[in-house]
């Protein structure tokens, strides 16, 4: 709840109460309203909603689908925290503080409000906030906000894609945020890494979308294997020509190869052997104090099973090389 | 009139209201509006036509619970109020639904769904809730009292009107017992009565048949009191609008009546060996 020192519990008709222009909350879903009609219908409202007044009517700055179910039930009246009228900024970062950390807002909810947070900072400040700020302010993890900004570039009409899924209950969106989200990261990489590689990344977004929707490419979470690919370049030593001809692969569009194919055939073994390195440094510079101190000496009989267990296997690979 | 408020669901409210302007008219619609203080639900759309109050929420839940916890108060409302649910096709065909839209159909809600072309069909017709009477009921009814077959046909069709219709639907739930009292009629009254006299004369001379059964002759009672009462019901337009409510309401009881005297009116046709050759 949110309480403010200033604050007057009332009961308020909800006829008298708006809804905050700021609450950039645009989705309702059905099935949630329904489960919170009912539970207000049983149990009333028990959680004030807070509001702020504006002349004769109230504005609401917290409980907006407390207070559509209230209308919908035609409650007389409900509890309501009155606090004084925020200014414009602050009454942006109320919209944040409460619901997006509560109520798990869709990222593109808070995206469509982050460039006026942004430009209210700046007017405040007279600077750009830092993403720390930002972060403070707003209340959103650092990485919550490079994923909404991900989806601010997007551009318009895949914005309106993403829109129109984001109207369907979720278990039918094929499309979520998640999916767009991992394809701008992938895209970015690759932009970034291997820019020869796409030479349309509008063109690259269609076929991407068309494969996922037509399940050549299985999951979302594929698109961390193109950002793999593309910066194996630069991590792993593998030849740029090669990186470049596997993304081209994954964004033709007349062939039914996805991202898993091209990754598992011809770059999966390199991040094998990669881990396996990391690995085996790892043991390595564990070993290499007892094996040098002259007060230490292994006792532990099964750690010595598996320590010559693994210089067999060790031996085996080294012999065929 | 807009329905913002309703996000993508706003085109199929949209089509909706033009559709249920033309079958209820326009002269009174209220959108998100009470119907009254009392009663626990602002319903997207209502229409105010003379005597009735039609009603419906649009939404892609199957059985929406402010319905659901309404009914009772609809119901008991001093105006008939018919209601129904507005929803996407979708949301009507999906399989996981049907449940729920069953359960909406038993407690007499209509349905219309709207496709994504915004072509609009009334999946579920519906009636004034406090006169409903669901299907289940009424056979449940008609096997308790073992009724004949025939005759349970015969009443299911006019329930199949009074579920769209309630005056029209007990008008022809009246034709049953009036066919039925024709053919008592013509076998134990001489001369048989012609076609065309008034069927309330017809009963009174039945109830004074001499030698009648004390049984009978409360059943022929029953029957005069029925046809007074519902017989005549839609022949003549209401005078008023108080009228055509009060009518309204009467429509349960007399089609529910109509079916406890099909009972003993066909065990006075099996005394007397009438074969119940309705044609309804």
């Amino acid at each position: 709840m949110n309480t403010n020192k200033n604050s007057i519990l009332k009961q308020l008709s909800p006829d008298t109460i708006t809804r905050n222009p700021d609450n950039p909350r645009l989705y309702f879903r059905s099935e949630e309203m329904d489960a919170l009609l009912s539970s207000i219908g049983l149990y009333g409202i028990q959680v004030p909603i807070t509001v702020y007044q504006s002349g004769e009517d109230y504005v609401l700055i917290d409980g907006e689908r407390r207070w559509r179910c209230a209308r919908k039930l035609n409650l007389k009246s409900i509890p309501a925290l009155v606090q004084p009228e925020p200014t414009k900024l602050n009454n942006l970062l109320l919209m944040f503080n409460i619901h997006a950390l509560r109520e798990q807002w869709d990222y593109v909810t808070i995206a469509a409000k982050l460039p006026i947070v942004i430009q209210l900072f700046v007017n405040d400040n007279g600077k750009d906030p830092t993403e720390a700020e930002l972060s403070e302010i707003t209340g959103l993890a650092r990485g919550q906000i490079r994923r909404c900004r991900l989806l601010l570039n997007l551009p318009k009409h895949y914005m309106e894609m993403l829109l129109n899924e984001l109207e369907k209950p979720k278990s039918k969106q094929r499309l979520s945020e998640d999916f767009f989200i991992e394809m701008e990261r992938a895209l970015r990489a690759i932009n970034n890494r291997i820019p020869d590689a796409i030479a349309n990344l509008d063109d690259a977004r269609s076929v991407l979308i068309d494969k996922f929707l037509k399940k050549v490419i299985d999951n979302a979470t594929d698109f961390r294997k193109l950002s793999k690919i593309a910066t194996s370049v630069s991590n792993l030593g593998v030849e740029q020509d090669q990186a470049i001809a596997a993304v081209q692969l994954v964004v033709a569009p007349n062939n039914k190869i996805g991202i898993d194919d091209v990754f598992a055939e011809q770059f999966e073994t390199i991040f094998d052997e990669r881990r396996l390195t990391l690995h085996i440094r790892s043991i390595v510079n564990f070993l290499s104090p007892a094996s040098t101190s002259k007060n230490y000496a292994i006792t532990d009989q099964k750690l010595i099973d598996e320590l010559l267990e693994l210089r067999d296997a060790i031996n085996d690979i080294l012999e065929e090389l | 009139m807009s329905f913002d408020d309703l996000a993508d669901l706003k085109p199929v409210a949209d089509a909706a209201l033009v559709y249920m302007k033309g079958i209820y008219g326009s002269n009174d619609v209220r959108i998100s509006t009470e119907i009254d203080s009392t009663i626990p639900w602002r319903p997207t759309i209502q229409i105010r036509a003379r005597h009735s109050i039609v009603v419906a929420e649009v939404t892609d839940i199957a059985y929406p619970t402010v319905i659901l916890r309404a009914v009772s108060d609809l119901k008991l409302y001093r105006t008939p109020i018919s209601a129904a649910i507005i929803c996407p096709l979708e949301t009507y065909s999906a399989q996981k639904n049907q449940v729920d839209i069953n359960a909406a159909k038993r407690d007499g809600i209509g349905i219309f769904t709207v496709d994504e072309s915004g072509f609009v069909v009334l999946q579920k017709p519906f009636s004034a809730l406090v006169q409903h009477i669901s299907e289940q009921e009424i056979r449940s009814e008609m096997a308790r009292l073992e009724l004949m077959p025939r005759l349970q046909r015969s009443f299911l069709s006019a329930h199949s009107t009074y579920s769209t219709s309630l005056v029209p639907g007990l008008q022809e739930a009246s034709q049953i017992i009036e066919a039925m009292i024709r053919l008592i009629a013509k076998k134990l009254i001489t001369p048989s009565p012609s076609p065309t006299q008034a069927l309330g004369t017809i009963v009174d001379q039945l109830q004074n048949i001499n030698g009648l059964p004390a049984a009978n002759r409360t059943c022929f009672r029953d029957a005069r009191a029925y046809v007074d009462k519902y017989r005549n019901l839609s022949s003549h337009p209401s005078r008023s609008a108080k009228e055509a409510k009060d009518r309204m309401m009467i429509c349960r009881t007399g089609f529910l009546a109509s079916v406890h005297l099909s009972k003993c009116l066909l065990d006075i046709m099996r005394q007397n060996g009438i074969s119940c050759t309705i044609h309804i």
